[in-house]
Protein backbone atom coordinates (compact mmCIF):
# COMPACT_ATOMS: atom_id res chain seq x y z
CA UNK A 1 0.00 0.00 0.00
CA UNK A 2 1.50 3.21 -0.92
CA UNK A 3 0.49 6.49 1.72
CA UNK A 4 1.63 9.67 0.95
CA UNK A 5 0.78 12.51 2.96
CA UNK A 6 0.82 15.74 1.08
CA UNK A 7 1.57 19.49 2.79
CA UNK A 8 -0.84 18.19 5.31
CA UNK A 9 -2.08 20.40 8.11
CA UNK A 10 -4.83 20.14 11.36
CA UNK A 11 -5.83 22.06 13.99
CA UNK A 12 -7.91 21.76 17.10
CA UNK A 13 -7.47 24.52 19.44
CA UNK A 14 -4.11 25.36 17.88
CA UNK A 15 -2.13 24.04 15.07
CA UNK A 16 -0.88 20.23 15.69
CA UNK A 17 -0.30 19.05 12.42
CA UNK A 18 1.93 21.65 10.32
CA UNK A 19 2.61 21.17 6.45
CA UNK A 20 3.83 17.44 6.81
CA UNK A 21 4.95 16.11 4.01
CA UNK A 22 5.12 12.26 3.87
CA UNK A 23 5.79 8.88 1.55
CA UNK A 24 5.44 5.81 3.50
CA UNK A 25 6.11 3.50 0.38
CA UNK A 26 8.27 0.57 0.90
CA UNK A 27 8.84 0.34 4.72
CA UNK A 28 7.55 -2.68 6.95
CA UNK A 29 7.46 -0.80 9.74
CA UNK A 30 7.34 2.53 10.43
CA UNK A 31 7.85 4.52 13.93
CA UNK A 32 6.49 7.71 14.43
CA UNK A 33 8.72 8.95 17.46
CA UNK A 34 8.43 12.14 19.52
CA UNK A 35 7.61 13.82 23.04
CA UNK A 36 3.74 14.04 24.23
CA UNK A 37 1.60 16.50 22.55
CA UNK A 38 4.23 16.98 19.47
CA UNK A 39 1.46 15.58 17.17
CA UNK A 40 2.23 12.10 16.35
CA UNK A 41 -1.46 10.58 17.48
CA UNK A 42 -3.09 12.62 15.71
CA UNK A 43 -0.59 12.09 12.38
CA UNK A 44 -1.50 8.66 13.20
CA UNK A 45 -5.37 9.21 12.66
CA UNK A 46 -4.97 11.05 9.94
CA UNK A 47 -3.21 8.56 8.20
CA UNK A 48 -5.87 6.01 9.16
CA UNK A 49 -8.70 8.14 7.94
CA UNK A 50 -10.46 8.76 11.17
CA UNK A 51 -9.69 11.91 10.94
CA UNK A 52 -9.69 14.14 7.81
CA UNK A 53 -6.69 17.09 7.61
CA UNK A 54 -7.91 20.98 7.61
CA UNK A 55 -5.39 21.45 5.01
CA UNK A 56 -3.44 19.29 2.41
CA UNK A 57 -3.57 15.39 0.72
CA UNK A 58 -3.64 12.30 1.75
CA UNK A 59 -2.82 10.08 -1.33
CA UNK A 60 -3.40 6.38 -0.99
CA UNK A 61 -2.57 4.06 -4.03
CA UNK A 62 -2.37 7.03 -6.02
CA UNK A 63 -5.76 7.96 -5.36
CA UNK A 64 -6.94 11.09 -2.38
CA UNK A 65 -8.52 9.66 0.52
CA UNK A 66 -11.96 11.36 0.93
CA UNK A 67 -14.92 10.72 2.31
CA UNK A 68 -16.63 8.51 -0.73
CA UNK A 69 -12.97 6.00 -1.11
CA UNK A 70 -12.73 6.33 3.07
CA UNK A 71 -14.84 3.08 4.04
CA UNK A 72 -12.81 0.83 1.31
CA UNK A 73 -9.66 2.23 2.93
CA UNK A 74 -10.18 1.46 6.05
CA UNK A 75 -11.12 -1.84 5.16
CA UNK A 76 -7.79 -2.58 4.28
CA UNK A 77 -6.23 -1.11 7.32
CA UNK A 78 -6.27 -2.43 10.77
CA UNK A 79 -5.87 0.08 14.32
CA UNK A 80 -4.94 -0.89 17.74
CA UNK A 81 -5.44 2.42 19.74
CA UNK A 82 -3.50 3.18 22.95
CA UNK A 83 -6.46 1.63 25.00
CA UNK A 84 -7.69 -1.92 24.15
CA UNK A 85 -10.73 -0.66 23.25
CA UNK A 86 -12.36 -3.76 22.78
CA UNK A 87 -16.31 -3.76 23.62
CA UNK A 88 -16.54 -4.78 27.45
CA UNK A 89 -19.93 -6.81 27.16
CA UNK A 90 -18.15 -9.41 24.68
CA UNK A 91 -15.61 -11.90 24.97
CA UNK A 92 -11.97 -12.02 23.50
CA UNK A 93 -13.42 -14.54 20.78
CA UNK A 94 -16.79 -12.23 20.27
CA UNK A 95 -14.66 -8.81 19.62
CA UNK A 96 -13.19 -10.64 16.59
CA UNK A 97 -16.27 -12.45 15.48
CA UNK A 98 -18.41 -9.80 15.34
CA UNK A 99 -16.75 -7.87 13.37
CA UNK A 100 -15.59 -10.97 10.76
CA UNK A 101 -19.27 -12.38 10.83
CA UNK A 102 -21.57 -8.92 10.86
CA UNK A 103 -19.12 -6.69 8.74
CA UNK A 104 -17.14 -8.46 6.85
CA UNK A 105 -20.01 -11.09 6.22
CA UNK A 106 -18.16 -14.33 6.98
CA UNK A 107 -20.24 -17.54 7.71
CA UNK A 108 -20.08 -18.38 11.29
CA UNK A 109 -17.81 -21.05 11.58
CA UNK A 110 -15.27 -19.47 9.42
CA UNK A 111 -15.13 -16.63 11.52
CA UNK A 112 -14.56 -18.15 14.89
CA UNK A 113 -11.83 -20.85 13.15
CA UNK A 114 -10.28 -17.41 11.86
CA UNK A 115 -10.76 -15.89 15.06
CA UNK A 116 -9.52 -18.27 17.35
CA UNK A 117 -6.33 -19.02 15.24
CA UNK A 118 -5.43 -15.17 15.60
CA UNK A 119 -6.01 -15.33 19.00
CA UNK A 120 -4.10 -18.99 19.13
CA UNK A 121 -1.34 -16.81 17.16
CA UNK A 122 -1.18 -14.30 19.90
CA UNK A 123 -1.18 -17.06 22.85
CA UNK A 124 -4.41 -15.91 23.89
CA UNK A 125 -6.51 -19.25 22.78
CA UNK A 126 -6.79 -19.98 26.83
CA UNK A 127 -8.55 -16.76 27.57
CA UNK A 128 -10.92 -16.85 24.41
CA UNK A 129 -14.07 -16.75 26.29
CA UNK A 130 -13.54 -14.45 28.94
CA UNK A 131 -14.37 -10.77 28.65
CA UNK A 132 -11.86 -8.39 28.89
CA UNK A 133 -11.85 -6.89 32.42
CA UNK A 134 -11.15 -10.47 33.15
CA UNK A 135 -7.90 -10.52 31.72
CA UNK A 136 -4.83 -8.24 32.18
CA UNK A 137 -4.11 -5.38 30.13
CA UNK A 138 -1.35 -6.71 27.80
CA UNK A 139 -3.68 -9.37 26.88
CA UNK A 140 -6.61 -7.27 26.42
CA UNK A 141 -3.84 -5.36 24.03
CA UNK A 142 -3.09 -8.48 22.07
CA UNK A 143 -6.36 -9.34 22.08
CA UNK A 144 -6.70 -5.83 20.03
CA UNK A 145 -4.36 -6.25 17.97
CA UNK A 146 -5.88 -9.63 17.06
CA UNK A 147 -9.11 -8.05 15.95
CA UNK A 148 -6.71 -5.54 13.50
CA UNK A 149 -5.23 -8.52 11.76
CA UNK A 150 -8.63 -10.20 11.44
CA UNK A 151 -9.64 -8.19 8.29
CA UNK A 152 -6.19 -9.21 6.69
CA UNK A 153 -5.06 -5.13 6.98
CA UNK A 154 -2.58 -4.39 4.52
CA UNK A 155 -0.77 -2.36 7.26
CA UNK A 156 -1.31 -1.52 10.96
CA UNK A 157 -1.51 1.58 12.69
CA UNK A 158 -0.75 0.86 16.51
CA UNK A 159 -1.02 4.49 18.58
CA UNK A 160 1.48 4.18 21.40
CA UNK A 161 -0.40 0.41 22.03
CA UNK A 162 1.30 0.02 25.20
CA UNK A 163 1.20 3.35 26.75
CA UNK A 164 -1.31 2.03 29.42
CA UNK A 165 0.71 -1.33 30.19
CA UNK A 166 3.57 -1.91 33.24
CA UNK A 167 7.15 -2.84 31.84
CA UNK A 168 6.47 -6.32 31.93
CA UNK A 169 3.05 -6.13 29.92
CA UNK A 170 4.62 -4.03 27.38
CA UNK A 171 6.99 -6.46 26.82
CA UNK A 172 4.67 -8.72 26.30
CA UNK A 173 3.02 -7.01 23.82
CA UNK A 174 5.80 -6.09 22.15
CA UNK A 175 7.56 -9.15 21.94
CA UNK A 176 3.84 -10.10 20.23
CA UNK A 177 4.40 -7.42 17.52
CA UNK A 178 7.50 -8.61 17.08
CA UNK A 179 6.60 -12.17 16.23
CA UNK A 180 3.96 -10.67 13.93
CA UNK A 181 5.83 -8.97 11.94
CA UNK A 182 8.06 -11.81 10.97
CA UNK A 183 4.85 -13.23 9.75
CA UNK A 184 4.92 -10.20 7.04
CA UNK A 185 2.70 -7.80 8.62
CA UNK A 186 3.01 -4.34 7.78
CA UNK A 187 3.23 -1.72 10.59
CA UNK A 188 3.00 2.12 11.31
CA UNK A 189 3.00 2.93 14.87
CA UNK A 190 3.28 5.94 17.20
CA UNK A 191 5.39 4.52 20.71
CA UNK A 192 8.05 5.70 23.53
CA UNK A 193 9.32 2.54 23.95
CA UNK A 194 12.92 3.63 22.11
CA UNK A 195 14.32 0.27 22.43
CA UNK A 196 11.68 -1.26 20.65
CA UNK A 197 12.02 0.80 17.75
CA UNK A 198 15.72 0.19 17.31
CA UNK A 199 14.81 -3.69 17.05
CA UNK A 200 11.35 -3.68 15.00
CA UNK A 201 11.33 -0.16 12.98
CA UNK A 202 12.70 0.07 9.66
CA UNK A 203 11.91 3.44 9.20
CA UNK A 204 11.57 6.44 11.88
CA UNK A 205 9.88 9.82 11.92
CA UNK A 206 10.88 12.24 14.80
CA UNK A 207 8.28 14.78 15.29
CA UNK A 208 8.10 18.02 17.30
CA UNK A 209 5.91 20.62 17.02
CA UNK A 210 3.56 19.50 14.13
CA UNK A 211 6.43 19.14 12.05
CA UNK A 212 8.72 16.19 10.93
CA UNK A 213 12.35 16.98 12.27
CA UNK A 214 14.26 14.02 11.37
CA UNK A 215 13.24 10.48 9.16
CA UNK A 216 15.40 7.99 8.13
CA UNK A 217 16.34 4.76 9.16
CA UNK A 218 17.42 3.46 12.48
CA UNK A 219 20.33 5.05 11.84
CA UNK A 220 19.31 8.40 12.83
CA UNK A 221 18.97 7.60 16.47
CA UNK A 222 22.31 6.99 16.67
CA UNK A 223 23.64 9.90 14.71
CA UNK A 224 21.10 12.43 15.30
CA UNK A 225 21.32 15.62 13.06
CA UNK A 226 19.13 17.59 15.57
CA UNK A 227 19.32 19.34 18.61
CA UNK A 228 15.63 18.38 19.11
CA UNK A 229 15.72 14.89 18.72
CA UNK A 230 19.65 14.61 20.61
CA UNK A 231 17.31 16.49 23.30
CA UNK A 232 14.68 13.87 22.78
CA UNK A 233 16.82 10.37 23.51
CA UNK A 234 18.76 11.72 26.00
CA UNK A 235 15.37 12.51 28.28
CA UNK A 236 13.91 9.10 27.27
CA UNK A 237 17.28 7.59 28.71
CA UNK A 238 18.91 6.49 26.37
CA UNK B 1 -16.83 -1.66 64.08
CA UNK B 2 -18.82 -3.72 61.75
CA UNK B 3 -21.33 -4.28 65.20
CA UNK B 4 -21.55 -0.25 65.59
CA UNK B 5 -22.18 -0.05 62.43
CA UNK B 6 -24.93 -2.37 62.79
CA UNK B 7 -26.22 -0.84 66.43
CA UNK B 8 -26.46 2.43 64.66
CA UNK B 9 -29.15 1.29 62.27
CA UNK B 10 -30.83 -0.24 64.84
CA UNK B 11 -31.16 2.65 66.30
CA UNK B 12 -32.30 4.06 63.49
CA UNK B 13 -35.35 1.53 63.01
CA UNK B 14 -36.09 2.12 66.23
CA UNK B 15 -36.58 5.82 65.97
CA UNK B 16 -38.73 5.57 62.94
CA UNK B 17 -40.69 2.98 65.27
CA UNK B 18 -41.15 5.11 68.20
CA UNK B 19 -41.96 8.31 65.76
CA UNK B 20 -44.46 6.03 63.91
CA UNK B 21 -46.15 4.82 67.04
CA UNK B 22 -46.20 7.91 68.81
CA UNK B 23 -48.49 9.73 65.62
CA UNK B 24 -50.88 7.23 65.53
CA UNK B 25 -51.36 6.75 69.28
CA UNK B 26 -51.95 11.13 69.05
CA UNK B 27 -54.07 10.99 66.60
CA UNK B 28 -56.43 8.04 67.06
CA UNK B 29 -57.87 7.16 70.02
CA UNK B 30 -59.76 3.71 68.97
CA UNK B 31 -58.77 2.05 65.52
CA UNK B 32 -60.84 0.58 63.75
CA UNK B 33 -60.25 -1.20 60.96
CA UNK B 34 -63.52 -2.93 60.59
CA UNK B 35 -64.90 -1.05 57.75
CA UNK B 36 -61.97 -2.17 55.43
CA UNK B 37 -62.28 -5.33 56.43
CA UNK B 38 -65.53 -5.70 55.58
CA UNK B 39 -64.64 -4.15 51.81
CA UNK B 40 -61.81 -5.80 51.26
CA UNK B 41 -63.06 -7.13 48.00
CA UNK B 42 -62.93 -3.20 46.91
CA UNK B 43 -59.60 -2.65 48.17
CA UNK B 44 -58.23 -5.64 46.41
CA UNK B 45 -60.12 -4.73 43.14
CA UNK B 46 -58.45 -1.22 44.13
CA UNK B 47 -54.62 -2.68 44.41
CA UNK B 48 -54.89 -4.82 41.37
CA UNK B 49 -56.42 -2.28 39.57
CA UNK B 50 -53.24 0.03 40.79
CA UNK B 51 -50.61 -2.67 39.62
CA UNK B 52 -52.50 -3.26 36.21
CA UNK B 53 -52.19 -0.10 35.73
CA UNK B 54 -49.39 0.74 36.61
CA UNK B 55 -47.54 -2.44 35.02
CA UNK B 56 -49.47 -1.25 31.44
CA UNK B 57 -48.33 2.72 32.25
CA UNK B 58 -44.62 0.96 32.58
CA UNK B 59 -44.85 -1.02 29.76
CA UNK B 60 -45.82 2.02 27.28
CA UNK B 61 -43.91 4.67 29.08
CA UNK B 62 -40.95 2.61 28.58
CA UNK B 63 -41.21 2.37 24.55
CA UNK B 64 -42.45 5.74 24.24
CA UNK B 65 -39.34 6.79 26.31
CA UNK B 66 -37.13 4.51 24.18
CA UNK B 67 -38.32 6.31 21.43
CA UNK B 68 -37.85 9.51 22.25
CA UNK B 69 -34.61 8.88 23.26
CA UNK B 70 -33.65 6.85 19.73
CA UNK B 71 -35.11 10.51 18.62
CA UNK B 72 -32.79 12.64 20.74
CA UNK B 73 -30.15 10.80 19.56
CA UNK B 74 -30.63 11.46 16.05
CA UNK B 75 -28.68 13.36 13.15
CA UNK B 76 -32.00 14.60 12.37
CA UNK B 77 -32.32 18.06 13.94
CA UNK B 78 -36.23 18.33 13.05
CA UNK B 79 -36.22 14.31 15.18
CA UNK B 80 -34.32 15.83 17.95
CA UNK B 81 -36.15 19.03 18.41
CA UNK B 82 -39.41 17.43 18.67
CA UNK B 83 -37.81 15.23 21.50
CA UNK B 84 -36.84 17.98 22.91
CA UNK B 85 -39.93 20.10 23.20
CA UNK B 86 -41.78 17.16 24.27
CA UNK B 87 -39.18 16.62 27.18
CA UNK B 88 -39.70 19.93 28.28
CA UNK B 89 -43.44 20.50 28.12
CA UNK B 90 -44.08 17.08 29.93
CA UNK B 91 -41.45 17.31 32.58
CA UNK B 92 -42.50 20.94 33.39
CA UNK B 93 -46.31 19.97 33.68
CA UNK B 94 -46.82 18.76 37.26
CA UNK B 95 -49.02 15.22 36.71
CA UNK B 96 -51.69 16.71 38.61
CA UNK B 97 -52.37 18.89 35.41
CA UNK B 98 -51.38 16.55 32.92
CA UNK B 99 -54.19 14.28 33.61
CA UNK B 100 -56.75 17.27 33.47
CA UNK B 101 -54.51 18.19 30.22
CA UNK B 102 -55.32 15.14 28.90
CA UNK B 103 -59.11 14.41 30.25
CA UNK B 104 -60.62 17.59 29.45
CA UNK B 105 -58.48 18.79 26.14
CA UNK B 106 -56.66 15.85 24.42
CA UNK B 107 -59.57 13.40 25.32
CA UNK B 108 -61.90 16.01 23.91
CA UNK B 109 -60.03 16.46 20.99
CA UNK B 110 -59.36 13.45 19.71
CA UNK B 111 -62.92 11.99 20.41
CA UNK B 112 -61.52 9.46 23.45
CA UNK B 113 -63.71 9.28 26.47
CA UNK B 114 -62.74 6.31 28.26
CA UNK B 115 -61.53 7.50 31.75
CA UNK B 116 -58.80 3.69 32.30
CA UNK B 117 -57.33 5.04 29.05
CA UNK B 118 -57.28 8.15 29.29
CA UNK B 119 -55.51 7.79 32.53
CA UNK B 120 -53.11 5.75 31.36
CA UNK B 121 -52.39 7.52 28.45
CA UNK B 122 -51.69 10.34 31.35
CA UNK B 123 -49.56 7.98 32.72
CA UNK B 124 -47.25 6.93 29.92
CA UNK B 125 -47.08 10.53 28.88
CA UNK B 126 -45.93 11.54 32.54
CA UNK B 127 -43.52 9.14 32.73
CA UNK B 128 -42.07 8.33 28.66
CA UNK B 129 -39.46 12.19 29.41
CA UNK B 130 -38.30 10.52 32.35
CA UNK B 131 -37.60 6.67 30.78
CA UNK B 132 -35.72 8.95 28.12
CA UNK B 133 -33.87 10.15 30.82
CA UNK B 134 -32.44 6.42 32.08
CA UNK B 135 -31.84 5.73 28.32
CA UNK B 136 -29.83 8.64 27.76
CA UNK B 137 -27.68 8.35 31.09
CA UNK B 138 -26.80 4.35 30.08
CA UNK B 139 -26.04 5.65 26.55
CA UNK B 140 -23.72 8.46 28.07
CA UNK B 141 -22.01 5.48 30.46
CA UNK B 142 -20.73 3.87 26.77
CA UNK B 143 -17.22 4.92 26.15
CA UNK B 144 -16.77 7.16 23.09
CA UNK B 145 -13.57 5.01 22.32
CA UNK B 146 -15.85 2.08 21.37
CA UNK B 147 -17.87 4.84 19.02
CA UNK B 148 -14.39 5.17 17.07
CA UNK B 149 -14.12 1.53 16.53
CA UNK B 150 -17.45 1.63 15.39
CA UNK B 151 -16.83 4.16 13.18
CA UNK B 152 -13.62 2.65 12.00
CA UNK B 153 -14.73 -0.58 11.34
CA UNK B 154 -18.33 0.72 9.50
CA UNK B 155 -21.29 -0.33 11.90
CA UNK B 156 -24.56 0.73 10.52
CA UNK B 157 -26.84 2.40 13.29
CA UNK B 158 -28.87 -1.29 13.07
CA UNK B 159 -25.74 -2.56 14.25
CA UNK B 160 -24.34 -0.45 16.68
CA UNK B 161 -27.54 -0.50 18.92
CA UNK B 162 -28.08 -4.33 18.37
CA UNK B 163 -24.59 -5.50 19.07
CA UNK B 164 -22.92 -2.57 21.09
CA UNK B 165 -25.04 -0.12 22.34
CA UNK B 166 -27.91 -1.92 23.67
CA UNK B 167 -26.76 -4.78 25.23
CA UNK B 168 -24.29 -2.29 27.31
CA UNK B 169 -27.39 -0.07 28.44
CA UNK B 170 -29.22 -3.06 29.29
CA UNK B 171 -27.78 -3.69 33.00
CA UNK B 172 -27.34 0.43 33.43
CA UNK B 173 -31.22 1.01 32.59
CA UNK B 174 -32.46 -1.49 35.14
CA UNK B 175 -32.45 0.17 38.01
CA UNK B 176 -33.58 3.62 37.04
CA UNK B 177 -36.39 1.54 35.15
CA UNK B 178 -37.57 0.22 38.42
CA UNK B 179 -37.35 3.68 39.76
CA UNK B 180 -39.60 4.98 37.54
CA UNK B 181 -42.24 2.07 37.95
CA UNK B 182 -41.93 2.68 41.41
CA UNK B 183 -43.03 6.43 40.63
CA UNK B 184 -45.78 5.02 38.35
CA UNK B 185 -47.45 3.07 41.22
CA UNK B 186 -47.67 6.14 43.15
CA UNK B 187 -48.53 8.58 40.28
CA UNK B 188 -51.56 6.04 39.57
CA UNK B 189 -53.25 7.67 43.21
CA UNK B 190 -53.67 10.95 41.04
CA UNK B 191 -55.92 8.61 38.85
CA UNK B 192 -58.65 9.18 41.54
CA UNK B 193 -59.32 12.58 40.39
CA UNK B 194 -61.05 11.14 37.46
CA UNK B 195 -62.86 8.76 39.33
CA UNK B 196 -60.83 5.69 38.36
CA UNK B 197 -61.29 3.21 40.95
CA UNK B 198 -57.38 2.60 41.84
CA UNK B 199 -56.96 1.67 45.79
CA UNK B 200 -56.36 5.52 46.57
CA UNK B 201 -59.99 6.27 45.34
CA UNK B 202 -61.37 2.93 46.52
CA UNK B 203 -60.06 3.70 49.96
CA UNK B 204 -61.23 7.53 49.88
CA UNK B 205 -64.66 5.93 48.95
CA UNK B 206 -64.81 3.74 51.92
CA UNK B 207 -63.46 6.56 54.28
CA UNK B 208 -65.96 9.06 53.32
CA UNK B 209 -68.38 6.43 54.48
CA UNK B 210 -67.25 5.83 57.46
CA UNK B 211 -65.74 9.01 58.71
CA UNK B 212 -62.86 6.80 59.87
CA UNK B 213 -60.02 8.67 57.44
CA UNK B 214 -56.87 7.70 59.40
CA UNK B 215 -57.58 3.82 59.17
CA UNK B 216 -58.11 4.61 55.42
CA UNK B 217 -55.04 6.60 54.28
CA UNK B 218 -52.95 4.70 57.35
CA UNK B 219 -53.25 1.50 55.26
CA UNK B 220 -53.35 2.91 51.82
CA UNK B 221 -50.09 4.35 52.86
CA UNK B 222 -49.03 0.40 54.22
CA UNK B 223 -49.62 -0.69 50.85
CA UNK B 224 -47.93 1.76 48.61
CA UNK B 225 -44.72 1.21 50.72
CA UNK B 226 -45.04 -2.66 50.91
CA UNK B 227 -44.84 -2.15 47.30
CA UNK B 228 -42.66 0.34 46.80
CA UNK B 229 -40.20 -0.30 48.93
CA UNK B 230 -38.91 -3.72 47.71
CA UNK B 231 -38.57 -1.96 44.96
CA UNK B 232 -36.44 0.72 45.73
CA UNK B 233 -34.13 -1.51 47.52
CA UNK B 234 -34.03 -4.03 44.39
CA UNK B 235 -33.31 -0.60 42.34
CA UNK B 236 -30.48 0.18 44.89
CA UNK B 237 -28.82 -3.51 44.88
CA UNK B 238 -28.79 -3.88 41.12
CA UNK B 239 -27.65 -0.84 40.88
CA UNK B 240 -24.52 -1.84 43.30
CA UNK B 241 -23.58 -4.76 40.77
CA UNK B 242 -21.06 -4.32 38.57
CA UNK B 243 -20.79 -3.35 34.98
CA UNK B 244 -19.01 -4.88 32.23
Amino acid sequence: MKIYLKEVSKSYDKKVIDNIDLNLEGYDAVAIIGKSGCGKSTLLRLMTGIEMPDKGRIIVNDKELNKSNLIEYQDNIGIVFQKHNLFPHLTLLQNITLILEKIKKLPKKEAKEKAINLLDNLHLKDQMNKRPRFVSGGQAQRASIARALATDPEVVFMDEPTAALDPILTKEVLDSVIGLRNLGTKFVFVTHEIYFVRKFADYIIFMDEGKIVEQGTPNILDNPQTKRLQLFLENEGR
Amino acid sequence: MKKFKLVQIVLAFLLYIFLFVFIINEVADVLDFTFLIENKSMLINGAMLTIGMSIASFISSTIVGFIIFLMTESKIVFLKTIANIYKEIIMGTPLLVLVFVVVYIIGVAIGIRNKMMLGFLSLTFYMSPYMTNVFEGAYKSIDSSQFMVMDFYGFNLYQRYRYIILPQMIRPIIPGLINNLSGIIKGTSILSTIAISEIFYATSILSNKSYRYIEGYFVLWMVYLIITIPLSRLAKYLSRQENY
